[in-house]
């Protein structure tokens, strides 16, 4: 009962920020990440006036270093399946902060953690990648983000490495606008996310790290529940320079674990 | 003798060339295991972390939560016009 006031509690905060957020977001960017927390909306008064103040004071905030992590393994842990098929009328979305492709609104595809459903409502890059090992980090990242009819928010997070050419990376690059804020929305370009997936890995039956955490963007919210694929995939060298030439940087620093661990399906 | 000679090695190469081609066919691994701590329990309590409340979805239904319903909308759209 208690968990459960305090969940409600979580999310009626959380959907204030949101909503202040989605209103009103104050101008922030990744070179200045360290400070998020202290950028002020003059328009609020106290403490709504310093909505990305969870970014300095949360404690389960993300991205971490995943080498620095125990590991616990878990084969009593939730399937996880990505299912996910062709989106007819996907958005391809220059956010300001990096290249994003929205889902369309009757799109279908979703994550399934046990029998528990999370439509897909888009996916999205960084460069370089935001959870590093022992201090490295890849090429790039890509996250999937889903919400369920509660609003939790689940990331299925894939490290992205120089290797063979990715065709549909090449065409998101393709049709992603170069001005801040774009948005193409009538390309007339069918995209199925799972062709981003790992090649050797079942959709259906997906192994996986996962840990709690945050946004690791303002308001760099908690409650997020992040699952790390064990394997990689591979865009070309020229497709990074593609990439970096849209948004470089665009990468929150790994955070303090705090006592988190990473269960593992592995 | 040479003709020998230039057709072993041109065989091993090409055995050595298909083992490389299998191995390039798999994905690197994210984590190096060398570089992972591991900790090799199986608790139901661990079970539950990384569940995301599985069971509170039919008594969030039951219970008219006017929060959530509204939450819906405003985080979908946030996310849509954020990177979240
Ligand atoms: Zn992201």
């Amino acid at each position: 009962m208690n968990t459960k006031i305090l969940r409600n509690l979580a999310f009626t905060i959380f959907t204030c920020y949101v909503t202040i957020a989605v209103s009103e977001t104050p101008h922030w960017s990744h070179d200045e990440q360290s400070t998020w927390w202290a950028i002020q909306d003059t328009t609020q008064n106290v403490p709504l006036n310093y909505p990305f103040g969870e970014c300095g004071i949360g404690k389960h905030q993300s991205p971490v270093d995943l080498a620095s992590a125990t590991i616990i393994d878990s084969k009593s842990l939730n399937k996880l399946a990505a299912l996910y098929d062709t989106d007819t009328a996907p958005v391809f979305f220059n956010s300001g902060h990096g290249i994003q492709v929205n889902t369309s609104e009757d799109y279908s595809g979703v994550l399934m953690i046990g029998e528990e459903s999370f439509p897909l409502i888009q996916f999205h890059f960084h460069e370089p990648s935001e959870h590093v090992v022992g201090g490295k980090s890849f090429p790039a990242e890509l996250h999937y983000v889903h919400i369920n009819e509660d609003g939790r928010i689940i990331v299925l997070a894939v490290a992205v490495d120089i290797g063979e050419e990715n065709p549909v990376f090449g065409t998101i690059l393709d049709n992603i606008p170069h001005e801040e804020g774009g948005q193409n929305a009538s390309s007339g370009i069918q995209i199925n996310p799972a062709e981003l997936l790992p090649a050797d890995l079942d959709p259906a039956n997906l192994d996986y790290y996962t840990v709690a955490g945050s946004l690791t963007t303002p308001p760099c919210s908690e409650g997020v529940q992040w699952y790390l694929l064990p394997k990689v995939i591979t865009i070309s060298a020229a497709q990074l320079v593609q990439l970096k030439d849209i948004y470089t940087n665009n990468a929150r620093a790994p955070q303090n674990l705090n006592g988190r661990s990473l269960l593992s399906t592995q | 003798m040479l003709i020998k000679l230039f057709l072993a090695v041109s065989l091993s190469l090409s055995v050595a060339s298909c083992f490389a081609e299998s191995d390039g066919n798999k994905s690197k691994s994210l984590i190096d295991p060398s570089q992972q701590k591991r900790l090799s329990t199986d608790s139901s309590q661990q079970k539950q972390a990384a569940q995301p409340n599985a069971s509170t979805k039919s008594t969030d239904s039951q219970s008219p939560q006017n929060s959530n319903q509204e939450n819906k909308p405003s985080m979908i759209d946030f996310c849509r016009k954020n990177p979240c």
